[in-house]
Parts: C-alpha cells; structure tokens; sequence
C-alpha cells in the first residue's frame, strides 16, 4: 500500500484532533479557531495526484466525521482545491516555508467561507455576528501562520522515515 | 486510454467522476463511514478528556487541608438544605400524584437523571456543540441515552441530544440557532419563541426572543428571567434558559423581539446532566 496517502491522512488526522483540543479551551472565550487549510499544502505542492487526491479525499472525510456538516462536503472540497492546486503548482514557487503556509492561508479563508453553504445558510448566519466571524477567521489564519512550518515539517519527516523524499516526489517525470 | 494515463492527462475528469460518483453512494453506506471515522477518532479524545480529568484531580490534591476542610463543611451546610428540599419535594410530588388521580390529569412526563463529563467544547463560528461522555452503551438501561434528550447543568438548560454513538453523544447547544424552544418570563405563563445565537466573540453566549407579549418590559437594569414552557414535550417546564436584557417592538407592532444572554458558565462547562424520558410514549 503506498505509504504516501497514509502518512498525509494520519497527519492531518492529528491536526484536525488538535484543533478540537484548542477549540476546548478556546471555548470559555468564546472564540474558536479553523484549521482544515493546513490539511492541504503538503499534498497540494509535492506529492503526485493520485496519493495526493486519496489523502484529501480521505482527510476531508476526517474532518466532516465529526462536523454538523453534510457528510463528504469538506472530502468534495479539498478534492477540488488539491486538484486546482496540482493543475497550477508547476507554475508556483515551492521552495521554502511561504509557499505552503501562503497556499494553507489561501485555502483556510475559502474552506472556511464556504462553511455556512455547506450548513445552510439562514442557520449559519444566525450562528454568528460579523465580529465573530472576523475574529474567528483572524486567529485561524495567525494559527496557520504559526504551525504552518512546524505541521510540513512533520509530515515532511514521517515520509521520510517511510522513505519518500518530498523534494523528489514532485519532479519525478509522468509521476501519477 | 488505460486509466493510469487517463487520471494523469484528466485531473478534472478524476474529480468529477469522484464528485459523480460520491453523490450517487447510498445515505446509508455514508452514515455508516461517518459513525466508522468518529468512532475511530472517539479514544483520542476520551484520552485528552480523562488527562484533563487528572490533571484537575492532581491540581486538588495539592490543596491544603484547612481548604479542605473549609469545603466539606460548606458542603455539609448544602446537603442539609438538601435533605430538606428532597423532603419538601417529595410531600409536593404526592401531593401532585393525589390532585392528578382525583382530577383525573395526564400525569408530567418523568425523567431519569444520566450525569455526564464533556469531552469537548466545540464553540465555532457556524455551530455549538459538545461532546459528551454518554452514549448508547454506557447512558444506562434500554438503550442509553436516546436522541433529542434534553442536556440541562446547574445553570438551566445546555441543548438537545443530536447524535448518540456508542459511548458517547453530541449536544446542541442553547447557543446554536438550531436549536428552538418555547419559552416563558419566570411567572408568566404566555408562550414566546426562543432561539440560539447569534454569539458574539469574547463575551457570554446570547439568544434571541420572538413574539414576547407587549406588555412585558425589560431593560438592561431590570432584566427578566426566561424558563421553558414544557411545551413541544421536550424540554420538562421551568428550566431557566437566560435573562431578556432588551425587548423591541416587532415591525408588525403585535409582538416584540430581543436579546437573551445566556448563563456565562456555559462556556465553561465540564459536566451535565441528560434527562432521559422514562415514558417516552408520553412525549
């Protein structure tokens, strides 16, 4: 079984368990933080497309067991925002630490955005004020920014240990 | 075109024959892959939920013993009041039973008690909710906790039972839109509407109010006490809900409309408790 796909989903498995955990304490304020955005960057700039795709399909899945929202909505999502992101990443710079957390940014704002959608509106919109949401978006945005690096460079690292070099892994020609 | 060469040369095609492909999977099949992944995700969290456990019983054990002992006789205090207040509530309950034979009433629903620890606060932007320690294995006899209980704490009323898995339950909270409950002014017995949110950040969660009577006034000095009015069958009556801090008339002119806030401890909760129908035939 490739271990590509498996390493990705176990990781964003234990990002979207530890955003539930600051969401927790978060709680009291109350405040809460979205991170699915971060799900994306790894397998958006350097894995092939069919790991690539299986893992967010997958990770999306994650991420709406435990949501209001209906089932598979964020697996469709990601599915597409990787896909888009694969089309394109050729053409994007993916050296260093600004490509992947700009890229999670970019992303966090539209998977977040979309939510109230995915929700139904009316009962969304009923959910939070302008201020909330703006304040919502704000932290999980400075939460990216801040463990952006740290999450690539884990997931940089497990594959590693399963012996996938991510600097490889993307410029292998008519890799799938 | 073999399929390798096809998912290379067609990224889009790959997604929406995916797209096509997972609308067109049985309800079912998703359900079942849905309670799969949070059963599969569930021990994490029990695991961060009973760390926390320890970590609290760890902070009490350095407590000094004079603060102790302070505590068990404050609680001494308490459970004396208590003892009394059973008392009384009992003499009321027969009392209540007697008036109900001899008028011959449909009797009040009862409802057993199922104390439950969060697991997790998920306070978000679109949705509240919490995941409680209870579900259908261990929420106790014929078949745990069901869906739609009412989740009550020593504040008044948390939410309504969502979702049950198997050792634990999700509950909407007073705070989510989607949740709507028949309310009334403690005293009062006109019904109005009450609706969660919308919350705003860095301050108690809020509720909104419609079709309150006009002849009620409040203002933020003088805020009013709202209770559920046990009407829908879900909620049992006179479970406190939150204070109306400002009315305003409706544009219809017939009703008014307004702000509820919520009990600032919902925010912080760590235990509730599950009222669990024991004549569900009733409601």
């Amino acid at each position: 079984m490739d271990p590509r796909w498996i390493v990705i989903v176990l990781a964003n498995g234990l990002l979207i368990f530890l955003g539930g955990q600051f969401n927790h304490y978060l709680a009291h304020l109350p405040v809460s933080m979205f991170l699915g955005g971060l799900c994306l960057p790894v397998a958006g700039l350097w894995l092939r497309f069919r790991p690539g795709f299986i893992a967010m399909f997958l990770s999306g899945l994650l991420l709406d067991a435990a949501r209001p929202v209906p089932f598979g909505s964020s697996a469709l999502l990601l599915s597409a925002l990787f896909t888009c992101w694969h089309s394109v990443r050729t053409r994007l710079p993916r050296d260093g630490v600004a490509p992947p957390v700009i890229g999670a940014l970019l992303a966090n704002v539209a998977l977040f955005l979309v939510q109230p959608l995915l929700l139904g509106p009316s009962a969304a919109l009923a959910s939070a004020t302008s201020g909330r949401v703006l304040t919502d978006l704000l932290c999980s945005q400075v939460a990216i920014v801040l463990l952006g690096p740290w999450f690539c460079a884990l997931q940089e690292q497990a594959l590693l240990l399963r012996g996938v070099n991510l600097a490889e892994e993307a410029r292998i020609p008519g890799a799938l | 075109m073999p399929p390798l060469q096809f998912i290379r040369q067609r990224p889009f095609a790959v997604l929406a024959v995916v797209f096509v492909l997972w609308l067109l999977v049985p309800v079912a099949a998703k359900r079942f892959m849905q309670v799969s992944l949070f059963e599969f995700g569930a021990p994490a969290e029990f695991a961060a939920s009973y760390a926390r456990d320890l970590q609290q019983y760890w902070s009490l054990r350095t407590r000094s013993t004079n603060e102790l002992l302070q505590t068990a006789r404050d609680l001494a205090n308490l459970n004396a009041s208590y003892e009394v207040r059973i008392r009384e509530n009992e003499t009321l309950r027969e009392q209540v039973q007697r008036l109900e034979d001899v008028l011959h009433l449909p009797s009040n629903i009862e409802y057993r008690t199922e104390i439950a620890r969060v697991v997790r606060r998920d306070f978000g932007t679109w949705s509240q909710r919490l995941i409680i320690r209870k579900g259908r294995n261990n929420g106790g006899p014929n078949g745990g906790i069901p869906v739609g209980a009412p989740v009550i704490f020593t504040g008044g009323v948390v939410g309504r039972v969502t979702e049950v898995y198997a050792f634990s339950s999700v509950v909407d909270l007073v705070s989510s839109p989607t949740l709507r409950v028949a309310a009334m002014v403690e005293g009062d017995s006109r019904p109005f509407s009450f609706q969660g949110g919308p919350n705003p950040p860095f301050t108690q969660a809020r509720g909104s109010v419609e079709f309150v009577p006009l002849d009620i006034y409040v203002s933020p000095a003088t805020p009013k006490r709202i209770v559920t009015a046990g009407l829908g069958g879900v909620f049992p009556p006179g479970l406190v809900l939150g204070y109306i801090q400002e009315l305003e008339l409706d544009t219809n002119g017939l009703f008014k409309s307004g702000t509820v806030l919520l009990d600032p401890r919902l925010n912080e909760i760590h235990e509730v408790a599950v009222l669990v129908s024991l004549n569900p035939e009733q409601q």
